[in-house]
């Protein structure tokens, strides 16, 4: 009796694996077509995508506001970000690896960045940026007989700035403050318990800056205190905390060498506080290049947006997440990187302490919106470790920040 | 939020792209490798390469229209696998008749070094083979979907949108087929492979 079944078998035989090229090629075509439906219809995807009570507008009203016209993403610094460091070893992309659906998602992001019109500031007119987050404030005695302590509440950052730097900050706070240890409770106790936390908040500032010199005055704290809200922990910065993007090359492997390395020559991006504990090449390269994308910055063209997305492309292990929602409501398109656990340092009371490794690998993300490629939000979670006098402490807070508005006004009075 | 979930069906990743498009990527990961081969199978390597992406571009852009098979999308790809082959039939003629030569080629290298059992069981894939190439396509593809996608009747049915009854039976009559082009060669003989191709490419 004939076993048809299996001569039909053993006549497909054995075939060859398909070649990684082929694999590759067709993965990529794939998520081609993934990406080009999110770029031509997002505005459904993201209806379905947000939750119930995230936001009483929807998704195609808040795109037609005039709340946010630029493509520029103007925000204000408010989470602080990693040290500089080392470097090599990452900056290609394995060759025979697929494109993730990630990097295949920025690089498009890359070609809308491109594509878009520069934003130029003429005579009278301000980059206006208003971003939420934590703002981490502190309160020092300075010999008066107060406490020094030190607390971060949710903020909003309303930030002017014109061609030549100068211009205005507004910081706003809401919402309850938060201790970072139980001695910060207690300083602020023996110092009479005043107002930080709800409205009126004692992170409220206004600050105005001229171009190039010092802030003039101490600045409005309420109460005896030298207040220290911005940016987080650090002195009263001596000019609008804006990125001078206008050196970065926009040769892309020009510029994620010198992420990569630490050598943009901002210091803010290449020196930043608060982040220790992201030692890696990407997870560095990550926080930079999401911090810069997110600006507030000067100087800054099409060209070095779509390279600073294709940085961000070529990082190993970053994740497409799909549509996301971030802390205000806004729904864009996300990017993440899990970065392992690691240990760090810390300044405690002038003192270099080790902390702990955080207990689970952080999470960084990005989240965009793909129609006009303005970042929307950054986060970290866990949040980050904030070098803060702590005695063993690991202090820790909220890490994520969201773009409000981005536009391109008049004057530097509050629009909103 | 994390769209590749291993713990995740097929079907509730289907359904999870339809909000967030970037879910759909697992399915190519878990799919691509069986769905190649048997593409490779019915019309070669050159072809398949092209027609394996445009299985999974095409699964994504309808998968408003996807039909699980408790849970799996592997019927689905390979509905969408087959339609897609009905372009290329004229291919997978060319690649029968290929095979049925090769099979002459080795039926005669064997019987020449007496090794007359192998040059019996090239003679059968060589009927095999064009038996299959003389299948009415519907026939064929059950067949095919049986035997080298290893789909059971039920998944045929879902493949070719077919009841499953309707799938037994052009089995049968392709089975018959077969059997028949087997059985009754002579002894000996080459089983010639049809000089007429159908479809076009």
């Amino acid at each position: 009796m004939i076993d048809d079944i299996d001569v039909v078998r053993r006549l497909g035989g054995e075939v060859r694996e398909p070649s990684p090229e082929t694999r590759q090629e067709a993965y990529a075509r794939l998520q081609e077509a993934i990406v080009g439906e999110w770029i031509d219809s997002p505005p459904a995807l993201l209806r379905a995508a947000e939750p119930a009570g995230s936001s009483g507008r929807g998704f195609d009203e808040r795109r037609r506001s005039s709340r946010r016209p630029s493509r520029r993403v103007l925000v204000g610094a408010l989470v602080v970000l990693a040290i500089g460091g080392l470097i090599t070893g990452l900056l290609s992309m394995p060759g025979t690896t697929p494109p993730s659906a990630a990097a295949t998602a920025l690089d498009h992001l890359a070609s809308e960045a491109a594509a878009a019109a520069p934003t130029t500031l003429g005579p009278g007119q301000y980059l206006y940026s208003e971003t939420r987050g934590p703002v981490l404030s502190s309160a020092s005695g300075g010999g008066s007989g107060y406490e020094s302590f030190r607390w971060y509440q949710l903020g909003t950052v309303q930030q002017w700035v014109d061609a030549q730097g100068a211009g205005r900050v507004v910081i706003t706070g809401g919402g309850p403050a938060q201790f970072f240890t139980p001695a910060d409770r207690a300083a602020w106790i023996a110092d009479g318990s005043p107002p930080i936390g709800d409205p009126p908040s004692m992170i409220d500032m206004t600050r105005t800056y001229q171009p190039g010199s010092p802030p003039p005055g101490v600045g409005p704290g309420k109460g005896p205190y030298h207040l220290h809200p911005y940016p987080a922990g650090q002195p009263i910065p001596a000019r609008l905390p804006v990125y001078d993007v206008s050196k970065l090359p926009t040769d892309v492997a020009t510029l994620r060498s010198e992420i990569a390395q630490g050598t943009t020559g901002i210091p803010a991006i290449d020196h930043p506080t608060g982040l220790g504990w992201c030692t890696s090449v990407a997870c560095q390269m990550f926080s930079r290049t999401s911090d810069l994308l997110q600006g507030p910055d000067l100087g800054s063209t099409p060209a070095l947006r779509a390279a600073l997305f294709q940085v961000l492309a070529s990082i190993p292990g970053i994740r497409l997440l799909g549509t996301v929602t971030d802390h205000d409501g806004q729904s864009g398109l996300g990017v993440e990187l899990v970065a392992p656990a690691s240990s760090t340092s810390a300044t405690c009371n002038g003192t270099k302490e080790t902390v702990p490794p955080t207990s689970q690998p952080t999470t960084f993300e990005i989240v965009v919106d793909p129609t006009t490629t303005t970042v929307l939000g950054t986060s970290n979670t866990p949040p980050p470790t904030v070098d803060l006098p702590c005695a063993g402490v690991v202090h820790e807070m909220p890490g994520w920040r969201d773009l409000v508005v981005s536009a391109v006004v008049g004057n530097d009075t509050a629009t909103s | 939020m994390t769209a590749d979930d291993a713990s995740s069906s097929d079907e509730e990743l289907v359904i999870q792209s339809l909000t967030d498009p970037a879910a759909f990527s697992p399915i190519f990961t878990r799919h691509f490798a069986t769905v190649y081969a048997y593409l490779a199978r019915r019309v070669g390597s050159d072809v398949a390469d092209d027609l394996t992406a445009q299985v999974f571009v095409v699964a994504f852009e309808r998968r408003q229209a996807f039909r699980p098979y408790q849970g799996s999308a592997r019927p689905w790809l390979y509905r969408i696998a087959t339609n897609l082959l009905a372009n290329h039939r004229r291919a997978e003629q060319r690649l029968l008749r290929l095979a049925a030569r090769l099979g002459d080629e080795r039926t005669r290298a064997h019987e020449h070094s007496g090794a007359d059992d192998q040059a019996m069981a090239d003679l059968d894939l060589q009927c095999a083979a064009a038996a299959i190439a003389d299948l009415e396509p519907s026939q064929r593809d059950v067949l095919l979907l049986h035997t080298w996608a290893g789909l059971g009747y039920e998944e045929i049915a879902i493949a070719l949108d077919v009841p499953v009854g309707t799938v037994r039976s052009r089995l049968w009559r392709a089975r018959q087929g077969v059997r028949a082009r087997i059985a009754g060669r002579p002894a000996q003989a080459t089983c010639r492979v049809p000089m007429t191709e159908e479809g076009s490419s």
